[in-house]
């Protein structure tokens, strides 16, 4: 498979790596992981400069507290007890989910059929909500027919989206599948889908989406989170 | 009367103590990696406990620093060590030091178990296999881990503090720039600095995919 060009941002990659992400935010980003050999190289590198840190950082009650001999014994005696083992993968019945990477892909409210059930509110284009352990942002996936455009828009706050099939092109940049984008409250812009198969787009949004014009006024009232 | 030669037996002593010391030495002074192998291949007990001794004081006090109190910073501390008992035959020593993946085992379980958080992790990779061993790179990947405490110690204090708050407290950029009363941008700017000199005095390996 092709490797993606548009990557995650090194400071937040750190923030992922050590664990300081929202659950929502960190589902982009592990997302994108597992399109991206780079990212992971990455990911990988700051988790040894981690291991490294807590060899090397002061943590003055590293010799006080555990009683060595006790807990080895006691673990000892639990060696030998059985994993729990991890579910069995449910088959998957649906192309567009099959589409979608681990670890998004759980995340996906399927049917009683195994389908992914679209909220379909405009001709082209679908989209499903996330349910999360925990709140805060809005995560949906959208699908949006070849040809569409998305018209001006801005968001009050962070913007995360993640290619899952097709693709847009955004300020003269092209992004597909398993490329990331991040984009700050101030940018403004719009997105023009690739002709050809129906763009499928992970959205993670801080704030709910501010049109600029009419016709993204309409649209602001089928797409928001 | 009371003669320490005739009290201990040499020759007893002699058939029996240096056997006994070379046993000790030999498993104290097993490298991190060679215990982690010891227990894959043949789920040694004694490398084991070389390892927990070697870990589970530090990777209590890690979860200390992240607010646990004393009684679940223990009871995590026992998981993160049974799961390097059962995962051993996973760390891949070509392409990490073993502190790196104990203490990123520590870091998932605190997620999981303390803030209750779900923290979503990428699909396994395949290319993580026993075949792909490579001692070169073994070497090569112990010598990184001495090198990078080496350049940590050696950071401006002001870099380092910063490093340390968002590895051992996890905490985000902003969070530190709240801690800290720093503006943002100051500790984007130190922190992007810390890490380029962290790349230049010990550079990544090249990934060596497809090698």
């Amino acid at each position: 498979m092709t490797q993606p060009q548009h990557h995650i941002p090194e400071e937040l990659l750190v923030e992922y790596t050590v664990g300081a992400l929202d659950e929502a935010v960190s589902l982009f980003v592990a997302t994108h992981l597992s399109f991206c050999a780079q990212c992971r190289d990455h990911r990988r590198e700051f988790e040894v400069i981690g291991g490294a840190v807590l060899e090397e950082a002061p943590l003055p009650d590293a010799d006080a507290g555990l009683d060595l001999d006790a807990g080895l014994e006691a673990l000892l005696g639990r060696l030998d007890e059985a994993p729990e083992t991890p579910r069995a993968a449910t088959p998957i019945r649906d192309e567009r989910l099959a589409r979608i990477p681990e670890p998004l892909r759980s995340y996906v409210p399927v049917d009683a059929r195994g389908r992914i059930a679209w909220a379909v509110r405009m001709p082209g284009i679908g989209q499903i909500k996330l349910p999360l352990t925990h709140k805060g942002y809005g995560v949906v996936i959208n699908v949006l027919n070849g040809g569409l455009s998305v018209p001006k828009h801005t968001h009050d706050g962070m913007e995360y989206n993640l290619v899952l099939t097709g693709g847009f092109t955004d300020r003269d940049h092209d992004f597909v599948r398993g490329d990331a984008s991040v984009a700050g409250p101030d940018l403004v812009h719009e997105l023009s889908i690739h002709r050809g198969e129906p763009c499928m787009l992970l959205a993670v949004m801080e704030k709910p989406l501010v049109p600029m014009s009419a016709v993204a006024k309409v649209l602001s009232r089928l797409l928001p989170v | 009367m009371c003669d320490v030669g005739t009290v201990f037996d040499a020759a007893a002593l002699d058939a029996w103590w240096p056997c006994s010391q070379d046993e000790g030495v030999r498993v104290e002074s097993l490298t991190d990696v060679a215990c982690l192998e010891a227990i894959a291949s043949r789920r040694d007990r004694e490398a084991f406990g070389v390892l927990y001794r070697r870990f589970a004081p530090r990777v209590r006090a890690y979860l200390l620093k992240r607010n646990a109190d004393a009684a679940t910073a223990t009871d995590v501390t026992q998981d993160v060590m049974l799961t390097i008992w059962r995962k051993a035959e996973s760390y891949d020593s070509s392409r990490a030091s073993a502190a790196s993946w104990v203490f990123t085992i520590a870091r998932n379980r605190f997620i999981d178990k303390i803030r209750r958080r779900r923290r979503p992790e990428p699909e396994p990779e395949e290319s993580v296999v026993p075949s792909d061993r490579r001692p070169d790179r073994e070497v090569d990947a112990a010598r990184r881990h001495a090198e990078l405490r080496a350049a940590i110690s050696e950071l401006p204090p002001e870099q380092r503090d910063l490093i340390v708050m968002a590895y051992i407290e996890g905490q985000s950029q902003s969070d530190i720039a709240a801690a800290t009363g720093l503006p943002l941008g100051t500790v984007k700017s130190r922190f992007r600095l810390a890490m380029k000199k962290l790349r230049e005095r010990v550079p990544p390996p090249d990934s060596g995919r497809g090698a």
